[in-house]
């Protein structure tokens, strides 16, 4: 685990959410955290994929898209949805790292009284439009 | 009548040269496993013919080596494996596919691409994150 962390840390560097990518928001025994990194993300591009989910309340919640939000602001792209105070989705395209872009998805679903939160972080060659056309071609063909 | 008896009689035609083929290996076989001073001389004829027999066969099937040949075809190894190692898709030494569900390490790649595709496929598509989906599965 302190080695997917360290990982983690170098890969987000720089961005308010790595604070959550590294389990000071919510505690890693409380979430679920995906990482691969190499010829496993080629098929989109992507060199590299991290996703945490959690479940959170609303403070925790609001405190989460606090720091997406903050990540945004230097920001190549940006979409987002507010559901009354709390942004419940964002997709960022940060500033690209040399050649390499990266992105931020972001998204809290409510659930009773609380939010089901999943944040992903991306790295790659990829644009916004491969992805979108990758993932809407598949979309197509599943139908 | 014995053994000895037969065999006797059967060297006897042997040496007359009226024994079939199969009467000489039978002949033979029996030699080999006797150790009755009255066959020496016929196991020592058996005995050349069969190493004689050894020897055609072995030059028969004697493989001659072809030095420049062999040569070409180390090179030949060589340039294929050298073109294998230059173009051959590079697994980086850092590659990673692992997933912590709560504190539980799980590394079946096969399961955690297909939860990342989808949750590309979702996030990229406007759907429902699968990841929220696996969060739930998980759920305790």
């Amino acid at each position: 685990m302190l080695l997917l962390l360290s990982g983690t840390a170098f890969a987000q560097r720089g961005l308010s959410c790595n604070a959550v990518f590294r389990g000071k928001i919510v505690p890693p025994q409380r979430m679920v955290t995906t990482e691969v990194r190499g010829g496993g993300m080629a098929t989109y591009k992507l060199d590299y994929y991290k996703g945490v989910t959690f479940q959170v309340d609303t403070a925790t919640a609001l405190k989460v898209a606090a720091l997406v939000a903050a990540d945004t602001g230097a920001a190549r792209s940006v979409q987002t949805e507010m559901t009354g105070e709390l942004m419940t989705y964002a997709l960022v395209e940060l500033k690209p790292d040399g050649k390499i872009k990266r992105y931020l998805c972001y998204q809290a679903r409510p659930s009773g009284p609380i939010w089901k939160v999943t944040l992903l972080y991306l790295e790659g060659i990829a644009t916004l439009e491969d992805l979108n056309s990758m993932f809407a071609k598949q979309e197509t063909n599943d139908k | 009548m014995t053994d000895k008896e037969k065999y006797t009689r059967l060297m006897q035609r042997y040496w007359e040269a009226e024994t079939t083929p199969a009467e000489e290996r039978e002949l033979a076989r029996y030699a080999a496993r006797t150790d009755d001073p009255a066959f020496d001389q016929l196991r020592g004829v058996l005995g050349y013919l069969s190493v004689g027999r050894t020897t055609r066969v072995r030059k028969g099937r004697r493989v001659r080596i072809y030095p420049i040949a062999a040569a070409a075809a180390g090179i030949a190894a060589v340039i294929a494996l050298a073109l294998t190692l230059r173009f051959a898709p590079a697994r980086q030494a850092d590659d990673l596919c692992v997933r912590y569900a709560y504190g539980v390490k799980y590394s079946d790649s096969d399961a955690i691409m297909t939860s990342v595709e989808s949750s590309l496929a979702d996030f990229f598509a406007g759907e429902t994150p699968a990841e929220v989906q696996l969060f739930e599965m998980f759920q305790r």
